[in-house]
């Protein structure tokens, strides 16, 4: 793919968002005129509308829209909060500025005329009008120029990446490469706006992708070359991961084929965090096709591992009565509904312990690398 | 002073005496109630004659300044007329009689009659009152008639009489030490009251700077003559009991008084009471009769049992005249009336309560109107137990933050063959349980009523104020989409802000339909 195609393939994506929010507008207006109603049809993302796809495999969002209308006055601020975001966004996407959703929130702050009232008063309204605006709009903030802090997710291992950088001056963009394999101790960072728009992956050398949840053991398969010695990419979104670390290892595993395999803590968190790569989150069901990796498989740990690799008992950490809790909510969420899980489940709850990955460094400092990781992978032993 | 003694006193003084030491009570005290209590002795005078023939009232009531604290005052019905022999004493005789022993809910049973505003035009001014009635027979009689102060009789003087075709009795009569205002307790205050009550009355008032003030009927029904029921042994009271042995029986013997003049006391109930009070008492003249006596009586008969009074004698307004009256006259947004069924207090006195809550529209603040029998009571309010059942309701429960804030009427008019007064002033009702238990049950079947008015209201005062902040939004909005559309700002806003006005027209029109018919 030539420069010249790639910086066109942003292009287009700007003119079609652009179109799409005139239509947006349009509408509004238009049903003003005709219906003297002035409304937006906002998906419904609440709880009651979201639901676990079984056969994809992912937690979707449901049909249910709901009337946004201004001259209801318990919408109305809601109403114009998301106008005055769509503004933002048409501004932005015009300009070929890229920002984050603090900036957003302050540039449409502001006291309106004739009130003592705020436009907005807290960044989750502007946050929410932008959730809004995805899913009326069909793009997602990252094609529309918004990124959250971002900074979170990691990358190493043998693959080429592009980003293009745009220039809000008018300038062409810059195209900005990486090898996967040549990157320093904080690998290649993810960028906060990961759509293919803005990052290609090239070439891919890589078989497999693992996800490791935490940020320091993500540095220990990185120091020890794991990626080099078991051909795969690593990955960590440290902790909770943003969207656009899920996005990139939704794009391995779709645009090359890619197994993905997840390693967490063994404990009800940790567990979540995995099916936040594998089904998508509650929060961002309408994004769930597009980040989401339902063929994920989780390799470690569990309970059984402990048995398995005998750890000593120091590296237990006595369960709380928020994990306990916990547990219990993941029974019922239908995407644990396995039976290899609900063993894991059962067997820490009888236990009364759960363990970090760092407490295999209890045998010696290498040992997750060395032994644990490939004997996991040679074994095949992954959780659904 | 206690009605016993005040009872004594009339039968041992001169009745110039009894009315000047008892002035106060028969409400001719400050010089504003004495003008308000002459004008209701002629008013529930007239409208109490024209319930009794059948006839729709028509009240003619001028009122002239002659000087300082000096009136006149001229009240004309349509009436049946007096005979000209009954007249002198309607005017000329003080506690006449007639109307203090009749069971039936006469206004007139508040005051002591037109005759003490013959004694009291008498001692102000020494003039007598001047009465010009016909019965509707082609002739019509006229006269001034003053009271013998010394042996309690009427005088008459220049008595004539001549042919003319009309109908009515109209009495004219002149007073020093009175007052005339538009204050509550005044006059004026009495004569819109009682147009309120007597939806059926026509009432013309010509004041003394030449103001014409007309209250027209709202109601052509004419009020049903109240059938005469005889007082039951469980509602009546010494008081009572002494009038009847000293002015009305022609019985000889206690006994046969109470069997002739009781409702359901029959020998049975005589010999019964015989075991309680003795064979002397019950054998005494009824003239002879003393207070202790009658109250001996009266505790006895308390504790004996006696058929239920009747209770078909209580003549209510109505709720559905209440209410039309209270919109003709007040113009409120909103009405809730009730109007409750007849209940019996002390065990034996039927009455019944009904009240109207009058809401919003031309009222201002907050007024509490009381009525006996449709008689306005003006005075003693702080006394009285409707107030007591006004104050005592939780107002907050039905919408009404308080009542001192609000822009409310309280109509509420107690009926019954016997008033329990708190005193002999007749201004207040007395606490009586029962009494105060219907006043509140009255209230608060309204207030359920109004609850769903002022609900409406509270609810669209809110959309409406919120709405006054989509005006504000508005220029924000339309800016917003001006720029994504890359249009002008102004016509987006004619757009958005045509869309709102169509909005705020339909909020309009429902606001002014709460309440007007929202009770029906």
């Amino acid at each position: 793919m030539s420069d010249d195609s790639l910086v066109s393939g942003l292009r287009e994506t700007d003119q079609a968002i652009l179109r799409r929010l005139r239509e947006w507008a349009e509408k509004i207006i238009q049903t003003a005129q005709t219906e003297k109603r002035v409304y937006m049809e906002v998906p419904v993302r609440t709880f009651s509308n979201v639901y676990y796809d079984e056969e994809k495999g992912i937690i979707q969002m449901g049909e249910r829209v709901a009337k946004r209308e201004f001259l209801n006055v318990g919408h109305a601020k809601k109403f114009l909060q998301t106008s005055l975001v769509a503004a933002s966004i048409k501004d932005l996407v015009a300009e070929g500025i890229t920002t984050s959703l603090r900036d957003v929130y302050y540039r449409i702050k502001h006291t309106i005329p004739g009130t003592k009232e705020n436009t907005v008063d807290d960044q989750r309204e502007s946050d929410k009008a932008i959730e809004d605006l995805e899913t009326m709009l069909g793009f997602v903030r990252e094609q529309m120029h918004v990124f959250s802090k971002g900074g979170k997710g990691k990358l190493a291992g043998p693959v080429q990446i592009e980003e293009i950088v745009p220039d809000p001056d008018g300038g062409k963009p810059r195209i900005v490469e990486t090898d996967g394999e040549d990157v320093g101790m904080g690998g290649w960072a993810i960028p906060p706006i990961a759509e293919p728009e803005r990052v290609k992956i090239k070439k891919v050398e890589a078989e497999f992708v693992l996800v490791v949840e935490k940020d320091a053991v993500w540095t220990r398969f990185h120091e020890d070359r794991f990626w080099d010695k078991h051909n795969c990419i690593i990955i960590t979104g440290s902790g909770q991961p943003d969207r656009a670390t899920r996005r990139i290892v939704h794009r391995l595993h779709y645009e090359h084929k890619l197994p993905v395999y997840v390693m967490t803590d063994a404990d009800p968190w940790g567990w979540y965090i995995y099916s936040v790569y594998k089904q998508g989150s509650i929060n961002l069901s309408y994004l769930s096709p597009t980040l989401a990796t339902p063929d994920s498989r989780f390799l470690g740990l569990t309970i059984s591992d402990y048995h398995d690799f005998n750890f000593g008992k120091e590296v237990k950490i006595k369960l709380t009565d928020q994990d306990r809790k916990r547990l219990k909510e993941m029974r019922r969420y239908p995407w644990f509904k396995h039976k290899a899980w609900h063993r894991e489940f059962d067997l820490m709850e009888k236990e009364g312990f759960k363990m970090e990955l760092e407490a295999t460094s209890s045998k010696y400092f290498r040992y997750i690398t060395k032994e644990y990781t490939p004997a996991k992978l040679e074994a095949k032993a992954f959780l659904p | 002073m206690a009605e016993k003694d005040m009872f004594r006193e009339f039968k041992e003084h001169s009745v110039a005496e009894f009315f000047k030491k008892n002035k106060q009570m028969l409400g001719f005290s400050s010089k504003i109630r004495s003008f308000t209590t002459a004008v209701h002795e002629f008013v529930s005078n007239s409208l109490d004659a024209c319930e009794e023939a059948g006839i729709l009232p028509e009240l003619y009531i001028e009122i002239q300044k002659l000087g300082d604290d000096h009136y006149l005052l001229k009240v004309r019905d349509n009436g049946p007329g007096i005979p000209p022999n009954i007249a002198p004493k309607v005017y000329g005789k003080l506690l006449a009689g007639t109307k203090f022993h009749r069971m039936i809910p006469t206004r007139g049973q508040q005051g002591i009659g037109a005759a003490g505003v013959t004694m009291f035009a008498q001692m102000t001014t020494g003039k007598p009152v001047h009465v010009k009635t016909s019965r509707g027979d082609g002739r019509i009689w006229e006269m001034d008639i003053m009271i013998d102060v010394k042996r309690n009789e009427p005088i008459v003087k220049n008595r004539k009489s001549y042919e003319g075709n009309w109908r009515g009795t109209e009495v004219v009569v002149e007073m020093k030490e009175v007052t005339y205002n538009h204050s509550k307790y005044s006059a004026y205050e009495y004569i819109r009251r009682t147009a309120i009550a007597n939806p059926h009355a026509q009432i013309t008032l010509i004041e003394p700077d030449g103001t014409r003030t007309v209250w027209y009927r709202t109601s052509f029904e004419v009020i049903r003559m109240a059938k005469e029921g005889k007082p039951h042994p469980l509602g009546i009271t010494v008081d009572d009991l002494m009038t009847i042995a000293h002015f009305v029986t022609k019985a000889r013997k206690v006994s046969s008084m109470l069997k002739n003049e009781l409702e359901a006391f029959g020998d049975k109930s005589a010999k019964e009471l015989e075991k309680l009070v003795g064979r002397e008492l019950l054998e005494k003249n009824p003239a002879d009769l003393q207070w202790h006596e009658a109250e001996k009586i009266v505790n006895a008969l308390k504790q004996m049992k006696f058929r239920a009074p009747s209770t078909d004698v209580l003549i209510s307004i109505g709720e559905e005249q209440i209410k039309k009256s209270l919109r003709a006259n007040l113009k409120p947004r909103y009405v809730a009336t009730v109007t409750r069924k007849p209940k019996v207090y002390s065990g034996g006195i039927p009455f019944l309560v009904e009240v109207g809550v009058a809401m919003d529209g031309d009222i201002k603040g907050f007024e509490l109107m009381r009525y006996a029998n449709r008689a306005p009571l003006l005075f003693e309010q702080g006394a009285c137990a409707i107030t007591q059942a006004v104050q005592s309701i939780d107002w907050k429960r039905y919408g009404v933050q308080s009542l001192n804030e609000a822009n409310i009427v309280i109509f509420v008019n107690i009926v019954s063959t016997h008033i329990p007064y708190v005193s002999a002033g007749k201004q207040a009702i007395a606490d009586v349980p029962e009494v105060v238990t219907e006043i509140r049950n009255a209230l608060m079947e309204a207030g359920r009523r109004i609850k769903e008015y002022t609900s409406k209201v509270s609810q669209m005062k809110e959309l409406m104020a919120k709405k006054r902040i989509l005006d504000h939004y508005l220029p924000e909005l339309s800016a917003a989409l001006a720029r994504i559309l890359e249009k002008d700002q102004k016509e987006i806003h004619a757009i958005l802000s045509s869309a709102l006005e169509e909005r705020y027209r339909k909020l309009k029109e429902l606001e002014a339909k709460i309440g007007a018919g929202a009770e029906e």
